[in-house]
């Protein structure tokens, strides 16, 4: 398989995924570039692995943990180059009460976003979380389940926002 | 909220993907400029003659020490920036240092001046008869026995060499690393092969009236590392023996620095890792930050990578060989900084690649 023939068959499911992970277009925007931008330059490499989507989902995610800590952003400044993008209203706007979860969602850690990422949205085993996101398979669960917890907790009225962070 | 609102949050979401068409031309855009920035990089550290052998190692051990136990010889070296004169040796020695049995068949001095626009390497032949210092008059590859003998291991033998070469030329020395040739194979292998081009076929021989075993042929190729090993000792039924031989080492260290400089951080973190622990591989290299001088060079591109002799045919006889005029003018002007005019009065004391 190629590069382009990868693109052109998983750059939108690679995308979406990005918004899941990043919750708003813009961040989606510059993560699923730089990622796909690594896997074009290594892409014999990428190709080789035994499930490349796979492959670059997981670099993504790895993208994504790292992206305050590693700062690649900084250095890459890509979305420099994508400015048609820009101003496109969140949808959340026209349905403020129902996308309360999807707000909730952005105060989490980046760990535990990214596990209810690959549990509700991708639908991994928590095996194979615990494989994209590096960790043992307990340390997954548990970033699902207290993610859970503190997303209730914030949507719950009368608790303190931002106590289970 | 359960668990299906949950995923239902994620769905609506998925219409805030980006705009594909743009999306894509962005990304090969983006790809394609990297790429060519890859390409200067590449070429850019070509500091890896000394990347590979000095600057991966004290990268990842941290700040550098000597291997042996003696330091004095380390404190009056410098650190501004100046010229840099490094000392690579290639050892045919194998398995203990107890048994003292090493000679340097290889010698290389790798000379970048305080400008830091080229890097260039300096090809001492083994057979050259000069002043040892407390040793008399010998070949120059004896100069690392009897330096392993006065104070054991590969350190003591650089630190030999270097005092010879001092002696000789004036040149004094920022630091070297002692490769042994079976380093050198695992180094190959550790790269995934070495890329050489060679002028000539070269027959393998084990020894100097055998069948060859093997022949690498003329032109560009990869060699792994048995190959490496064997290309770097062969002398035997080359036209001009250990001369030869130093060509070809310069010819698998330009390739060795083309392939280490491909090596990227947090990717190959691994690799780098198992290079600095190749065994048979001595780094001395006291009051430089490899990191720093990696920086240095950014802009050096593999032309920018020199490869000298001190002489282009033999000036000896049984004894040993004599180092030519040139050869000595070479040195002269390495001490003084003046390298280019000497490569100009002689241009055939360059590799032709």
């Amino acid at each position: 398989m190629t590069y382009e023939e990868f693109a052109r068959a998983r750059l939108a499911p690679l995308a979406r995924y990005a918004v899941m992970l990043t919750g708003d277009r813009h961040s989606a925007e510059d993560l699923v570039q730089e990622t796909m931008v690594r896997a074009q330059l290594k892409w014999r490499k990428v190709s080789r692995a035994d499930a490349p989507e796979q492959y670059v989902k997981r670099m993504m995610v790895n993208l994504y943990l790292d992206w305050q800590r590693g700062s690649w952003w900084k250095r890459v400044l890509v979305r420099a180059d994508a400015g048609a993008g820009l101003g496109v209203p969140d949808t959340a706007e026209g349905s403020a009460d129902r996308d309360v979860i999807w707000q909730a969602l952005s105060h989490l850690p980046r760990q535990q976003r990214a596990a209810l990422v690959l549990r509700f949205y991708e639908d991994l085993p928590d095996a194979e979380i615990a494989e994209v996101l590096g960790c043992t398979v307990g340390t997954a669960r548990g970033y699902v389940s207290k993610a859970l917890t503190a997303l209730r907790a914030r949507l719950t009225p009368g608790l303190i926002a931002g106590g289970s962070r | 909220m359960n668990e299906d609102e949950l995923r239902a949050a994620f769905a609506r979401h998925e219409a805030e993907a980006p705009d594909m068409e743009q999306l894509n031309t962005t990304i090969n855009r983006e790809a394609a400029r990297r790429r060519k920035r890859r390409g200067t990089l590449l070429a850019g550290s070509a500091a890896a003659a000394v990347a590979l052998l000095v600057g991966i190692p004290v990268y990842l051990t941290g700040p550098a020490r000597p291997v042996g136990q003696n330091t004095a010889a380390s404190s009056h070296r410098a650190t501004a920036r100046k010229d840099l004169n490094l000392l690579l040796l290639g050892s045919d020695h194998r398995g203990s240092w107890a048994e003292g049995e090493a000679r340097s068949d290889t010698i290389v001095i790798v000379h970048i001046p305080a400008d830091r626009r080229k890097i260039y390497l300096i090809s001492v032949n083994r057979d050259e008869r000069v002043a040892i210092p407390g040793h008399g008059v010998d070949k120059i590859n004896s100069a690392f026995f009897f330096g392993v003998q006065r104070k054991g291991g590969a350190q003591g033998g650089l630190e030999l060499v270097e005092e010879t070469l001092t002696q000789l030329s004036g040149i004094t020395f920022d630091g070297g690393a002692v490769l042994e040739y079976a380093a050198l194979r695992g180094i190959t292998d550790t790269l995934g092969g070495v890329p050489v081009c060679l002028p000539g076929k070269v027959d393998i021989y084990l020894a100097p009236n055998a069948r060859p075993s093997k022949q690498l042929p003329a032109g560009c190729q990869t060699l792994h590392g048995a190959d490496a090993l064997s290309l770097v000792r062969q002398r035997y039924g080359l036209p001009y023996g250990g001369l030869d031989r130093d060509r070809n080492a310069q010819r698998f260290l330009l390739g060795v620095a083309q392939k280490a400089s491909e090596l990227k951080l947090p990717e190959d973190a691994a690799t780098i890792l198992k290079l600095s622990r190749t065994d048979g591989l001595t780094i001395d290299l006291p009051d430089i930050s490899a990191l720093d001088l990696a920086g240095q060079l950014s802009n050096v591109k593999a032309a920018d990578v020199v490869a000298l002799s001190l002489t282009a045919a033999f000036h000896g006889d049984r004894q040993g060989e004599t180092i030519p005029a040139e050869g000595l003018a070479l040195l002269k002007a390495v001490k003084e900084g003046s390298i280019d005019a000497a490569i100009m009065a002689h241009p055939d004391l360059v590799l032709t690649r």
